[in-house]
């Protein structure tokens, strides 16, 4: 699998909700070749994918960027991995009871 | 002097971008047409110039990345394509522009056709490329190109009436027998070329080659707070002699020789063989900035090992690219095709990819994770982000102009 | 602010913001590529996932004509992608370090073809502009 698979795929639970606009990974930094885990998507309920990433960081400058960023990704959140159902080709669903997190990068 | 040497990054830079073949011929074709009142827009590019290249320079300097190289980073491949599409186009056309502009100069000296000279310079400007250190190069080319001060000397020595030509600045929108479409086309013309891409590329990929670091901040000020205000003010120089001597008599622009034709008036013989130096030595420079910043985009986007200071074997296909451009500049000069039309036209293109080049640099130097402590402070964001609404509607603008005033005619 | 510090054992990272077109450095330090798309270990798909399935890890990084299809869509085959394994990455930055040097990987491929069959054939290719003589150790393999 790849990544682009998932990037932009929609996603549904059982109503849609959003695309895919980023992918989380955890990884341990502590030894080279740690494994990077998929933790999470980032659904974006009106956006197919955010590289600038103002909704997720605490950056707010320049402003009028950062602000029209956030607003184009208003209401998205991050869905950890255990709570997605199926994976098919440009779609995915989530499990009944799925929790939004919030997106923020700690 | 090792201070002056150390700007020189900066003055090459300014060089390519506001003194080039192309700006030498329009900034002439302006005087002649319109005066000095189009010398404001001289003065919002330089001012805005000089903050984007200020800001490309620190993000170069501190987190090591070349602005082409953000491009793609923070925007992603499809609005990077786009850029590098228009801004590869452009540094093509320039680079083939330049190096019939070396040609044409070599042609005043020696009265042989400036077609004869194609190859040579094109060979010379490899050479260089290949082989010659980058701070030898850049100190060279800038300080020779300093000649070009003689267009200073020789607008002094015209003895303008000078409160005339204050007039004429402070006037701002005075066509005369102009249309205002063709006013305006010429604004956009000029600020576009004070703020072509390919100078953000060359200075912030030269701010690498040279190794700036963050203890070099204020050395990469230093260059650009001399270096482009400094190309201003000759092209300003360089339109008041124009204003002065040939708006008078209604003679048109459309040859290299007659951009000479008040130098000449002025300071006879040795003042124009002073500037014909100056000019050789500045669109040699050019040539060699525009084809470095081909090569810069290119490799910068695929990540290819780019750079003089490698090896050419360990900078292979960035060299290689080079010697492609060159080769395309040379076949394209050998059919007769006038350089200095094809620079004109590009210039107005490069207005078109300015949003997509200067918004990434502005969003990096905002970046903590690049920047660390060295992020932007809010009066410097605040004038960067009046000048993107200046950029935007120069971009817009730039093809329907283009198109309505037939290129200027 | 924008991600865990490395120091900390442990972090997020995103892959359009962290990951994806970012520059790739050999252990030398000399650009490799640029990271086009990421390769994931596969999972059961089409059907429901159990719920104790283990998540998929990026098992390479990966690029060539793989960009093309990030552009314009698409999917090439596993063959036609240059991977470079995760576990040759050492460190995620703002650029991505590998342990590796480059010539052990495929990704630099192009780049030494063009080095041994057009460079290297012109007079002065393989001289170092940034030293005077001392040339033949101004890196470890020095050409070929």
């Amino acid at each position: 699998m790849i990544i682009t698979d998932l990037l932009g795929a929609r996603v549904l639970g059982p109503d849609f909700l959003g695309f895919v606009s980023d992918v989380r990974f955890w990884l341990d930094t502590k030894t080279i070749g740690q494994p990077a885990q998929l933790y999470g998507i980032v659904v974006s309920p009106h956006a197919r994918s955010s590289s600038l990433g103002y909704e997720r960081s605490g950056v707010r400058s320049p402003w009028p960027i950062a602000a029209l960023v956030r607003w184009r990704h208003r209401g998205s959140f991050l869905v950890r991995w255990d709570d997605i159902e199926r994976l098919d080709v440009r779609r995915i669903n989530l499990r009944s009871g799925f929790t939004k997190v919030s997106s923020q990068l700690p | 002097m090792r201070k002056v040497l150390g700007l020189a990054l900066g003055i090459l830079t300014a060089i390519g971008g506001f003194l080039d073949i192309g700006d030498l011929v329009t900034n002439a074709v302006v005087g002649s047409r319109f005066g000095l009142s189009l010398g404001w827009v001289v003065v919002v590019g330089v001012i805005g110039i000089c903050v984007f290249a200020q800001m490309a320079g620190r993000v170069a300097a501190v987190s090591g990345r070349a602005t082409f190289e953000l491009i793609r980073e923070r925007l992603g491949p499809r609005v990077a394509v786009l850029n590098l599409g228009a801004s590869f186009l452009i540094n093509l056309m320039t680079l083939t522009a330049e190096v019939g502009g070396v040609a044409l100069a070599i042609q005043l000296i020696t009265s042989v056709s400036y077609l004869l000279w194609v190859p040579f310079a094109a060979v010379a400007v490899w050479l260089v490329i290949w082989r010659v250190r980058f701070t030898i190069m850049e100190n060279v080319a800038g300080l020779v190109g300093l000649c070009l001060i003689g267009f200073a000397v020789a607008l002094f020595l015209l003895n303008p009436d000078w409160s005339d030509l204050g007039r004429q600045a402070v006037q701002g929108v005075s066509t005369g027998t102009e249309k205002v479409s063709t006013y305006w086309f010429y604004a956009v013309a000029l600020f576009g070329a004070a703020m072509t891409p390919y100078e953000v590329f060359f200075f912030s990929s030269g701010a690498v080659e040279e190794g700036w670091t963050v203890k070099d901040l204020a050395q990469s000020r230093a260059n650009v707070l001399v270096g482009f205000p400094l190309g201003g003010a000759l092209s300003l120089a360089i339109a008041g002699c124009a204003a002065v001597v040939l708006l008078p008599q209604l003679i048109a622009v459309t040859a290299l020789s007659q951009v000479m034709l008040p130098v000449a008036e002025a300071g006879g013989k040795i003042l124009l063989a002073f500037i014909i130096l100056g000019v050789v030595a500045a669109t040699f420079g050019a040539a060699l900035e525009t084809t470095l910043s081909a090569g810069y985009t290119i490799a910068q986007f695929f990540g290819w090992p780019w750079g003089k200071f490698r090896p050419p074997a360990k900078a292979a296909r960035f060299h290689l690219l080079m010697i492609v451009c060159l080769i395309l500049g040379i076949g394209t000069l050998l059919t007769g095709v006038d350089p200095i039309t094809v620079t004109e036209i590009s210039v107005v293109f490069s207005a078109v990819a300015l949003p997509l080049t200067y918004l990434p640099i502005l969003i990096v130097a905002n970046d903590p994770e690049y920047m660390g402590e060295h992020v932007n402070g809010r009066t410097l964001n605040g004038i960067a982000l009046v000048y993107m609404v200046i950029i935007l509607i120069a971009s817009i603008a730039a093809i329907p102009l283009l198109i309505i005033t037939g290129a200027g005619q | 602010m924008t991600t865990g510090s490395a120091d900390q054992g442990s972090r997020f990272l995103d892959a359009q913001l962290h990951l994806l077109d970012r520059q790739v450095l050999d252990v030398a330090g000399i650009p490799v590529a640029v990271v086009d798309d990421l390769e994931l270990s596969d999972v059961p798909a089409g059907g429901e996932l159990p719920v104790d399935t283990p998540p998929p890890v990026i098992t390479a990084l990966l690029s060539g004509p793989v960009l093309g299809t990030r552009i314009f869509g698409g999917r090439p085959p596993k063959s036609r992608r240059h991977r470079t394994p995760w576990t040759a990455v050492s460190k995620v930055g703002v650029v991505i370090s590998l342990a590796i040097p480059g010539e052990t990987t495929d990704l630099t491929w192009t780049e030494r073809w063009v080095r041994d069959h057009v460079i290297a054939r012109i007079p002065g290719g393989r001289h170092d502009p940034e030293r005077k003589q001392n040339d033949g150790s101004t890196s470890k393999g020095g050409g070929s």
